[in-house]
């Protein structure tokens, strides 16, 4: 071996080793640097946000292919197809999803598992139902505790808890109030609990604004309230005060005070019960109710011992003037026709909601022009709706029936979450032979339109409201699922 | 020799290239395991690699105090405590000055992660088994206590209940490592509720069970001695008939059936009917109520009501029991009693309201720990029943109160610390930091009875479980 | 001949020799009577003059220890306070020559600890459910000064208290401010006009009467406030009602859910009340809404057992900037539930400072007393705890108590305690 081989060996050693210390040194920090914890990116959210995605559903024309929205400052500023986006804008892009606004429940019941609980309890289902519902809901109740617990909270069974339940606990509760059988000048936001877990669920299916509806337990119950589903708490409600809530039917004879109990469970009705216990008693409580608003409008003094309360009187005026809407609940074809004609001899407009038997009225309610918020759509009732007794004849093909008559509507989930909520009953729907875009109009626009809100939300549409959601399909499709949802110009939800 | 040294580098140099080019893809593997080994974050090697946690003052449990001391964890044990201790090679170190080092406090009588009481009766039901494993909130909210250790107790409302158990709040370990004692004590309760005639019957049935297990244990001894008697006679029968028959062959087989048969009579009237004797049934509660009796298991009782506690000191008294007292809001009253008979007791922790403490007449007393430990019992303290579900325990601040009302200092920490331990029989494993004992250890961010202490690290086992936010 | 209208002025034009004889002899009728119920009085008076203990109010005394608590909550070297006539004239500085002295080696000066929300020494509930709106029940109409209650708090440390109506009423009455021991020896109440209760917790809603719901509930509270503005309202309700709405009178509102506490936000910045918060369990959800809505926070009662979400709620509330009160809770609660309460609080993140603030400055400030108790500075009454130690370290203990320069209380003597770390 010569000198140069040696050299050139040891230089090749050499550098082999140097090579093999740079490399393991590499190798160190590659694993150190994957240990180390990866640092968030800090500061504020960029004021303009441009999502781009394979298909846009504005509801105000066609469905643009590849389209891209522009979102500034909370409200969408362009939406097209070969649009620019501004320097500085956040871009979200995902190609195989679509976009929709946000869709809005016309009738929504929050919180409905707790009153659910408390009269399944009472028909034999276990108390650990409420508990449950309870717990899914309260953002920090307790777990369900053991039956021994609940058999210590309630000593006198289910009578004395349905008592104590039917009383206003938990107060988180959509409770209509049951000291009068007419309580318009109640709402139904006082009672609500922004905080409730629901409002997460809801979101979760691409709800972003519901309209919730007080419960059927008076007969002219509160005032509904129009809220977002997520953003700041001080934005959150949007109309404090909407329409007054009637009930016809056999809602406010089960749940009123001290009604809840079944026959033969309880005292005869009488004159220290409270009214209504008969579908004529609904009929009258209605009538007299509007009879001494007008009278009172007149200028003279309503009597009676049945009188609504006096602040009841100013409100039920103002929707004899129309200035505040009514809606009026009903599910059998006969209480439809109970509110057809109640509102015909004071000359009232309403929505109808629920409306199970519509199909059964058509052209009664294509004449007098009621638009309906319809829903949900079953085959066999279940929950407290399956307990009422009323929901025996149900159609899955009353929205095309609705439709195809020309009236309005739009479809809700009510209390059904999930699965079962509002993009799910829009699918049933579209199976049962509602076409696709009435179907995506009667959860957007339609519900937008009843609730007032047109042009601001339920549509893509330069100057509404930035509430959409990205569907990582169709939204109307078996598979699809929101892969993001957008409220007021933030994202607030994206699926893991 | 150059060309020896050329011939022996090349040489080396072609082996070490020729051996690595072949199998060149073992060089990363190794070097990235070396380096994963080396940074610690192998959990073999945190068990393998001792920690040494310095500079802190250390409270030893024992009452023994180092300033700027040091203790070395190790295999899962206390391998050295001291201020001068030398730290062993490739240790980890903590940097604790400024913060105290104790053992991990014992909790002697919490229902945290207890799921399920016994039934009565049944003094077989193990808490041990009723020990949640995967209550992870409940047990970070010991640790977040300071405690690694609790007594989980089998209590029926009234008499007799279960065996309780010692268990360590390891998440996660074989249960060697986490149930210290399946069967520490058997767990009694004398209710105040329903008066004294209630107490009275709950007394009686109590010694009505001691009793019925002492004349169990004789049934037994009994059986074995008639048992062995009727094996005697069996082995001395069937040697004799052995022998008869050898006899009989010796003698020569003339005989006439007449003479068998009068053979076989005469056998046949010597022989009674050897009945084996009747085995008695397995009791396995009485069984219990024995090893209690031999003094194997400590007996619990709460009591809280003074005269439940003298009726339950006179059985103590009368079976020769290993009794500890719990609750006991009302052994103040029996002081002299209770230091004679030489039972421990174990206090709750969380007060009485201002209503309730007065409620039980003039016997309300605002310094219980105080006038027991003047009077030489030995007292514990346990968190006792949580008032709801996310109710966290704090152990330290009961024991801060009682120091307020009079409590020795240096005893005090001994009460969640090594006299806990005592008290359940596993000063060997847990409650002091000394060698050899399970590397349980705490770090507080001060002492931990003063205002403001946080926990900072708790070690079980030599593992690190929980860290305090915000903690570096 | 006078002309004026204000009747005093007018005098008889003339008077005949019989009537004023006769206004004479009622004259002197009259001076007999008075003179002859002074005579009677005078003794009585001069008894409670010389039953006033020696060391009464209106010597110089001055207390020294250890340290102090300062305004701020802070410990800081050499207490030194000077009373006089039951104010403290002087904190700190040199000791004034020819003064009484009481000196506590090792001890700490605080400022009477203050309980604002319990319902120490009452006889009966505190509740009045037949209606849900009673702005004139009166809370000091159930303090019974006699309760041995009252002892044991003021052996705890707590000097005053505020008696709180229960939570089933919607407006449930008006708090009252006592104190557990006075100059004058015996518990007091210093105001019966205290903040307005109200409450949305679930023990409201009653089958029997209205409210039955959080609708109604709200509603009527609405209507009440507003029927104030208008001043329809009944003459009975509108003095308390009528200041609480126009912002004169704090409310104190038990808001027990995140969602009670933002109904509370929404009305107080509509109508621009000044409200406290009591009872609040989602300190976790809403802290961050408050702002500057809401006057303060009263925390608690936290136990030794208390959950985690109500230890942390005093930290998220300071740190939101919410001035945080903390609440003893007696008497279903321990006679130092106070400083139990305290450190539970420190040990889940509050500030030290903070935490003996909330025990003693805040409450003062929440109840309406800011400027008279709660401090040791100058000018304010001369209510003193002397700790052992620092008052959140439950290792100390009560020497002495001091209320309006007098001391009620004084420890029996124990083994001293030795240093602490």
């Amino acid at each position: 071996m010569n000198r140069q081989t040696l050299a050139t060996r040891a230089g090749s050693v050499a550098a082999r080793a140097a090579r093999t210390w740079v490399r393991c040194g590499l190798m160190l920090l590659m694993v150190l640097g994957l240990s180390l914890p990866v640092s968030a990116e800090g500061g504020e959210p960029p004021g303009v946000i441009a999502v781009k995605a394979g298909r846009v559903h504005t509801m105000t024309g066609d469905a643009i292919d590849h389209g891209v929205v522009i979102i500034r400052d909370g409200v969408i500023e362009v939406v097209g197809r070969d649009v620019e986006i501004p320097a500085g804008a956040e871009v979200i892009e995902l190609p195989d999803g679509v976009i929709t606004p946000g869709l809005i429940d016309a009738c929504c019941m929050v919180d409905f598992g707790i009153p659910e609980g408390a009269t399944g309890w009472l028909h034999g289902a276990k108390p650990y139902s409420f508990w449950r519902a309870l717990s899914e809901i309260q953002p920090e109740a307790p777990d369900a505790p053991s039956i021994s617990v609940l058999d210590r909270e309630f000593p006198a069974g289910p009578v004395g808890a349905v008592e104590k339940l039917t009383a206003g606990q938990p107060a988180h509760a959509t409770w209509a109030d049951q000291a009068y059988e007419v309580t318009p000048h109640r709402r139904v936001v006082d009672s609500l609990n922004l905080l409730s877990n629901d409002f997460a669920r809801l979101l979760r299916g691409g709800v972003t604004m519901a309209y919730i509806s007080p419960d059927s337990a008076n007969v002219i119950g509160g005032r509904g309230a129009v809220v977002k589903t997520a953003g700041p708490l001080g934005d959150r409600v949007v109309c404090a005060a909407g329409a007054v809530k009637a009930t016809m039917g056999g809602d406010p004879i089960r749940r009123g005070l001290p009604n809840y109990l079944p026959p033969m469970y309880g005292p005869t009705p009488n004159f220290h019960t409270r009214r209504p216990t008969t579908r004529m008693g609904v009929d009258w409580v209605f009538r007299k109710a509007f009879f001494d608003a007008a009278k009172a409008q007149a200028g003279e003094k309503p009597g009676g011992a049945d009188a609504p309360p006096p602040p009841a009187l100013p409100v039920l005026q103002q929707v004899l003037e129309g200035r505040v809407p009514l809606r009026i609940q009903a599910r059998m074809q006969h209480d439809i026709f109970s509110a057809l004609r109640l509102a015909e001899e004071f000359k009232l407009n309403f929505i109808l909601e629920e409306g199970t038997e519509a199909y059964r009225c058509l052209p009664q309610l294509q004449a007098a022009g009621v638009p309906v918020v319809f829903g949900p759509l079953y085959m066999t009732a279940s929950g407290y709706r399956g307990r009422t007794d009323e929901a025996r004849r149900p159609r899955l093909t009353t929205p095309r029936q609705l439709a195809d008559a020309g009236i309005a509507f739009a479809l809700t989930a009510q209390e059904l979450r999930d699965e079962e909520g509002l993009v799910r009953q829009a699918m049933v729907a579209v199976r049962h032979g509602l076409d696709e875009e009435e179907a995506l109009r009667s959860i957007t626009t339609a519900p937008a339109a009843m609730l007032g809100l047109s042009g601001k939300v339920g549509e893509l549409s330069p100057g509404a409201a930035a509430d959409l959601v990205v569907w990582s399909g169709e939204p109307l499709s078996a598979t699809s699922r929101p892969k993001l949802v957008v409220v007021g110009g933030e994202v607030v939800y994206e699926l893991e | 020799m150059f060309d020896n040294r050329d011939v022996m580098i090349s040489s080396v140099t072609q082996h070490r290239s020729g051996r690595f080019a072949r199998a060149w893809w073992l060089r990363w593997p190794v070097l990235v395991s070396l380096a994963w080994w080396l940074s610690g974050a192998n959990l073999i090697s945190a068990q393998v690699r001792p920690l040494a946690i310095e500079g802190a003052t250390v409270l030893t449990g024992t009452g023994e105090v180092f300033r700027q001391g040091t203790v070395v964890l190790q295999g899962g044990k206390i391998s050295a405590v001291g201020r001068k201790v030398k730290r062993p090679l490739l240790a980890r170190r903590v940097e604790a000055r400024r913060k105290y080092v104790t053992p991990g406090f014992i909790d002697c009588y919490t229902v945290l992660t207890l799921r399920g009481k016994p039934r009565s009766g049944v003094a077989t039901a193990r808490a041990a088994d009723a020990f949640d494993w995967y209550a992870r909130d409940e047990i970070e909210a010991a640790w977040r206590a300071g405690i690694t250790a609790v007594y989980l107790p089998a209590h029926v409302p009234d008499g007799t209940g279960g065996l309780g158990a010692v268990i360590r709040l390891l998440p996660h370990g074989s249960p060697d490592d986490v149930v210290l004692a399946g069967e520490a004590a058997l767990c009694s309760s004398v209710a105040g509720r329903g008066g004294a005639l209630a107490r009275v019957k709950t007394t009686e049935a109590l010694r009505r069970g001691f009793i019925a297990a002492r004349e169990y244990r004789e049934a037994c001894e009994d059986y074995e001695e008639s048992l062995k008697e009727y094996e005697e006679q069996l082995a001395a029968r069937s040697k004799k008939a052995k022998a008869d028959a050898a006899k009989k062959k010796a003698s020569g087989k003339a005989k006439g059936p007449n003479e068998k048969k009068e053979g076989e009579a005469k056998a046949g009237k010597k022989e009674e009917e050897l009945k084996k004797p009747e085995e008695p049934a397995t009791d396995r509660v009485n069984e219990v109520l024995l090893r209690v009796l031999d003094g194997e298991l400590r007996w619990r009782v709460e009591a809280q009501d003074p005269a439940a506690i003298s009726n339950v000191l006179d059985i103590a008294e009368e079976f020769h029991l290993a009794l500890v007292l719990e609750g006991a809001t009302g052994a103040h009253l029996c002081a002299e009693r209770l230091a004679a008979l030489d039972v421990p007791v174990v206090l709750w922790s969380q007060p009485a309201g201002l209503a309730y403490q007065w409620k039980q007449g003039e016997q309300g007393c605002a310094a219980p720990a105080t006038v027991l430990q003047d009077a030489g019992v030995a007292v514990c303290f346990g968190s006792g029943v949580l008032p709801s579900r996310g109710s966290e325990p704090r152990l330290a601040l009961g024991v801060a109160r009682a120091i307020g009302q009079g409590f020795d200092e240096v005893a005090a920490l001994g009460a969640v610390t090594s006299e806990a331990a005592a008290l359940l029989g596993v000063e060997d494993e847990i409650g002091r930091l000394v060698p050899g004992n399970r590397a349980d250890v705490v770090i507080w961010s001060r002492h931990p009875f003063a205002p403001g202490a946080r926990v900072e690290r708790v070690y079980i086992g030599g593992r690190e479980v929980y860290r305090a936010d915000g903690d570096e | 001949m006078s002309t004026s209208v204000d009747e005093r002025s007018t005098v008889p034009m003339a008077m005949s020799e019989a009537e004023r004889r006769a206004m004479q002899s009622d004259r002197i009728r009259r001076i007999a009577c008075v003179g002859l119920i002074a005579a009677l009085m005078l003794p009585a008076m001069g008894w409670a003059q010389a039953a006033s203990s020696p060391t009464s109010a209106q010597v110089v005394r001055v207390v020294e220890a250890n340290a102090y608590v300062t305004p701020e909550g802070k410990l800081r070297r050499s207490g030194r306070v000077v009373i006089e006539n039951g104010v403290i004239v002087q904190v700190g500085g040199e000791r004034p020559a020819g003064t009484v002295v009481d000196g506590y080696e090792g001890g700490v000066l605080c400022p009477g600890l203050i309980d604002c929300h319990t319902g120490l020494g009452v006889l009966g509930p505190l509740g009045e459910h037949a209606a849900a709106v009673q702005p004139r029940v009166r809370a000091r109409d159930a303090f019974n000064r006699y309760s041995w209650q009252l002892r044991a708090a003021l052996e705890a440390g707590i000097t005053t208290f505020g008696l709180v109506p229960d939570d089933e009423n919607l407006v449930g009455g008006r708090v009252a401010v006592c104190q557990t021991a006075s100059p004058e020896g015996g518990a007091r109440a210093l105001t019966d006009g205290g903040p307005l209760k109200l409450s949305l917790a679930p023990g409201v809603f009653k089958v029997d009467r209205e409210p039955t719901s959080r609708s109604a509930a709200l509603g009527m509270l609405r209507e009440k406030l507003e029927a104030v503005h208008g001043g329809s309202n009944s003459s009975a309700e509108r003095d308390a009602l009528r200041a609480f709405a126009e912002g004169r009178l704090a409310g104190w509102l038990t808001a027990p859910s995140g969602a009670d506490v933002l109904a509370g936000v929404q009305l107080a910045d509509e109508y621009g009340l000044r409200l406290t918060l009591i009872h609040t369990h989602d300190a976790r959800l809403v802290a961050g809404e408050l702002g500057d809505a809401v006057e303060g926070v009263v925390v608690g009662p936290l136990g030794m057992m208390a959950e985690r979400r109500d230890a942390e709620a005093a930290k998220r509330f300071v740190e939101a900037g919410v001035p945080v009160a903390l609440a003893g809770g007696l008497p279903h609660q321990p006679a130092d539930s106070l400083r139990i309460g305290a450190c539970v609080a420190t040990r889940a993140g509050l500030p030290r400072a903070a935490a003996r603030r909330a025990i003693t400055s805040e409450p003062a400030k929440l109840l309406g007393l800011g400027k008279w108790i709660g401090t040791i500075e100058k000018g304010y009454q001369a209510d003193l705890v002397v700790f052992s130690g620092d008052p959140l370290d439950l290792r100390s203990r009560v020497l002495a108590v001091y209320v309006g320069g007098c001391r009620v209380y004084v420890a029996p003597a124990t083994a001293t305690q030795g240093d602490r770390p």
